[in-house]
């Protein structure tokens, strides 16, 4: 890794390094501002809920199950807004799932 | 005068300065390989954009980077090789369209900096590559070594056959 290069290797580098494209001086300005616009990347990571709904409901294919059966079996892995999703879909929600009460704007103060 | 309200999904001032910095620090680097392993100035700016746009993205998921220039680099790998191939199909197709005459190469110590650019592009991308990340990039075989997976022998072999290969294609192109 050390050896020094033959001179002909050494010379054809240096001109490789001379012909060394330099940064646009306009780049900079455009650059940053894209990049200062861009948005969070989704997390794209599969909840531990989805992928237990995954395996229930191959279970379900597998053991003949009925697909609500299989998913009342694997809510509990769900995160909580998930849960409540599959909740709503199976059966009567639990308080904490339902969507809050709109507050009556007409008595606020301008 | 009204402050203007906040854009949704701008990064706020210390995400701008943290971009700002790493760019400073990183982008004549990065354009500059980008630059070489793709042959092409537009698409080189475009490509460090994209880098740094990702890097963006992340936000919160940077303090997890242990190495920035390394993060940098692997991004700035991936959209070089995707454009890369991209303008090799749009060559190959613009080569059918119009089959041109090149002027002949001529040798870089004459002065020509456009043969020595027709025989990097006929490299293979590995060897380019590791070229690219030694002379632009700046970086070390160590470096290039854990960007490319392999060992630092490797990368060092690598670079010695590229520039082996690159000089005998700028003596078979002749002054």
């Amino acid at each position: 890794m050390s050896t020094p290069l033959p001179p002909d290797l050494a010379q054809l580098e240096r001109a490789l390094e001379a012909a060394r494209a330099p940064l646009p001086p306009d780049l900079r300005a455009r650059v940053l501002a894209v990049a200062a616009d861009a948005r969070p990347a989704p997390d794209r990571r599969l909840s531990t809920g989805w992928f237990a709904a995954g395996v229930a409901v191959a279970a379900a294919v597998f053991l003949n199950l009925s697909t609500s059966a299989a998913l009342a079996l694997a809510e509990p892995a769900f995160d909580a807004p998930d849960r409540c999703a599959v909740a709503r879909a199976l059966h009567e929600p639990p308080e904490h799932c339902l969507e809050p009460s709109r507050p009556d704007l007409s008595q606020e103060k301008p | 005068m009204a402050k203007a309200p906040a854009r949704r999904g701008a990064l706020g001032p210390q995400g701008a300065a943290a971009l700002a910095a790493a760019y400073d620090t990183w982008a004549p680097q990065l354009f500059a390989t980008a630059r070489r392993l793709i042959g092409d100035t537009a698409d080189a700016e475009e490509c460090v954009q994209e880098v740094f746009v990702k890097f963006a993205e992340r936000r919160g998921g940077l303090a997890s980077v242990d190495d920035l220039g390394a993060y940098l680099f692997t991004s700035l790998r991936h959209r070089a090789a995707a454009r890369s191939r991209q303008g090799q199909r749009q060559s190959a197709l613009h080569l059918r369209a119009a089959p041109a005459a090149e002027p002949a190469a001529t040798h870089p110590d004459r002065g020509d900096a456009r043969g020595l650019e027709r025989a990097l592009q006929r490299l293979p991308l590995e060897q380019r590559e590791v070229l690219a990340l030694k002379i632009d990039g700046e970086l070390t075989f160590a470096e290039i070594a854990v960007l490319l997976g392999v060992s630092p022998n490797t990368a060092a072999s690598r670079y010695r056959y590229a520039l082996a290969r690159l000089k005998a294609a700028l003596e078979e192109d002749g002054p």
